[in-house]
């Protein structure tokens, strides 16, 4: 029992940086990433790679995979998301073709991914965790890392949200982009750093990820993708904390359908969640209360 | 040509299903409805008309039950889901459609899990599917014309300013998402009884993603689109097969690059092209007026001087 909860808080720890980049970027930017999934797996994908070329420690395979997140989210930004942004009539054209060209984008990665590694799982090879008993407990140096990153992350994020200049920009610009240009603030700067930092994060959780469960498919980053969904809307999009708390609560409540079910009902969790959440409180347990006229 | 037809039929079928399922898609999102329920209501209608169908039932009548029941089941979910705004629609539309996935998946003694339902009996042939689609496109097209084609526009443009014409919105809104439902499971009814076996990952996150895609490459105006939509879907992936195991890739580039590039669809980029070829028509003979005045013009000067 105590095991199960011990996996549950990796997962959840896992399923939080995800859902971060993914929150920041919907919530402040009004981009919605499709291609978040595909970019987790393609950076851990990168330090897969690196790692069977070069004796790296794991710190620096870590360094690999948020950097090419970062860097293969920009890409992504720049290449398709910025055009649209500029060429879309409407909001809600903007919406529907930021969607299809996430889906688009993301398949490229995928597809490498896929092929170089014949739709077989990849992992680190040479990964060895030391393991603590402690009472009942099965712990690895691992899951304390993963668990530790989760939280620490978090926490930082959510006081750099709340506190920090930068933080309180990203604030604004999610309110109104318009008047944070008239307040002189360099939108383009600061959504490149989000965008990075949301893809940053993923990678890091790829990495994880990847070490924790041995190994991945080219395929996990598109199961990720739909508990992100799951995650950020019933946290609240764009409330750092909401995403944290939303995970953990998924991630129990998967944690207790696996155990107690037969485990095909896992997936209608998340799925029940979201239109759960969506249909009683939209704007999640913290996200901010928008007054919309029906 | 015959042979070219019975040599890719499955195709040609595939097509023309996809047609009301694209349709399912665009018609909402055309009113600002982001509805992507179609998904779910093909999961459902697909395998209600299977079972019913080999249950003993006469395929059509099947089909058409299933059809008066997604209207029904439609309308009622629309009610509290029509409030919702643009990218919240679509989640809980999507959520709903992924959920029907795992029902089916976990209601094996009647769905067959996720084996899948096969033995369905053969109740359709090419020209009857075509048959009918023609008739669902007719009846949409004729829907787009009138007063209430123009409503869905006026709807999608500016909520409050419709309200200040007189048009109820919420119950334009619930009659199109409960519309997109119907023919969400027309199109899954008809490959259920065209094809003859459904599995749980037939309407899943694959179908969502395809359907979007017809809706948006097509080109959302009219139903031309959601054909010119589900016309690319098809058979696109099958012109692929040069790109071998980078097939998706290709794809996933093509549709990037028609996304920025045409964002309103071929259909729309073809529009476009026609009112370009038509004000420079315009501007052609405008021109040739100007120079006849100028001829006409200089001659009267010579001949005065």
């Amino acid at each position: 029992m105590e095991q199960q909860l011990l996996n549950g808080m990796v997962l959840a720890s896992v399923y939080t940086l995800f859902a971060l980049g993914l929150t920041l970027c919907w919530g402040s930017l009004d981009v919605l990433n499709l291609a978040h999934g595909a970019v987790l797996m393609f950076a851990a994908y990168g330090a897969h790679v690196v790692a069977r070329n070069v004796d790296a420690p794991f710190a620096l395979l870590v360094l690999v995979s948020a950097a090419m997140g970062g860097a293969l989210t920009l890409i992504l930004d720049l290449v398709a998301f910025r055009p649209i942004r500029k060429r879309a009539t409407s909001k809600r054209q903007e919406e529907l073709l930021t969607l299809i060209a996430g889906v688009g984008a993301g398949s490229i990665p995928l597809t490498i991914a896929k092929v170089q590694t014949s739709d077989q799982p990849f992992g680190l090879t040479d990964f060895r965790v030391r393991v603590h008993d402690i009472g009942p407990l099965r712990v690895s140096d691992l899951q304390i890392a993963v668990i530790v990153v989760g939280i620490s992350l978090t926490i930082g994020l959510a006081l750099w949200v709340s506190r920090s200049r930068t933080g309180r920009v990203l604030r604004a610009l999610a309110v109104d982009p318009e008047t944070c240009s008239l307040m002189g603030v360099n939108a383009n700067a600061v959504s490149a750093g989000t965008l990075f930092g949301s893809g940053a994060l993923a990678g890091l959780g790829g990495v994880l990820l990847m070490a924790y469960l041995s190994g991945i498919t080219a395929n996990t980053g598109e199961h990720l993708l739909l508990k992100g969904f799951a995650v950020i809307i019933l946290g609240g999009v764009g409330s750092v904390w909401g995403t944290l708390v939303a995970a953990v609560v998924l991630a129990a409540g998967e944690t207790a359908v696996v155990t107690w079910t037969s485990g095909t009902w896992t997936n209608a969790v998340s799925f029940g969640l979201i239109l759960l959440i969506i249909l009683v409180r939209p704007s999640g347990l913290f996200g901010a209360r928008k007054a919309e006229r029906v | 040509m015959t042979e070219w037809f019975n040599e890719h039929e499955l195709l040609i079928q595939t097509t023309l299903i996809y047609i009301p399922l694209a349709i399912s898609f665009q018609l909402p999102i055309r009113c600002g409805v982001f509805s992507l329920i179609g998904v779910g209501f093909f999961a459902i209608g697909g395998y209600g008309t299977g079972i019913l169908a080999i249950e003993g039932l006469h395929p059509m009548l099947s089909l058409a039950l299933m059809l008066v029941f997604a209207g029904g089941a439609g309308f009622l979910m629309s009610i509290p889901l029509v409030r919702l705004r643009g990218l919240y629609l679509a989640m809980a539309t999507f959520a709903f459609d992924l959920i029907v996935g795992v029902v089916i998946i976990n209601t094996r003694q009647w769905t067959g899990g996720a084996q899948g339902l096969f033995g369905i009996p053969h109740g359709t042939s090419t020209p009857l599917i075509l048959g009918i689609v023609l008739v669902t496109v007719l009846a949409i097209s004729q829907l787009e014309r009138g007063a209430i084609g123009r409503g869905f526009e006026a709807i999608r443009e500016s909520d409050h300013l419709t309200v200040t014409v007189g048009i109820d919105l919420a119950r334009r809104r619930q009659f199109v998402f409960a519309l997109s439902a119907v023919l969400g499971a027309l199109a899954g009814g008809l490959f259920a009884l065209t094809f003859s076996a459904l599995s749980p990952g037939t309407a899943g996150f694959g179908l969502v993603i395809r359907g979007l895609t017809m809706a948006v490459i097509g080109g959302i105006g009219s139903w031309a689109g959601a054909a010119i939509g589900a016309i690319f879907v098809a058979w696109t992936p099958g012109l692929l097969e040069f790109a071998g195991l980078y097939r998706e890739m290709v794809y996933g580039v093509v549709l990037v690059g028609v996304v920025i590039y045409a964002p309103d669809g071929i259909f729309g980029a073809w529009r476009s092209l026609r009112r370009i070829a038509a004000s420079l028509q315009r501007q052609r003979s405008s021109d040739r007026a100007d120079d006849v005045a100028e001829t006409d013009a200089a001659a009267l000067t010579n001949s005065g001087a």
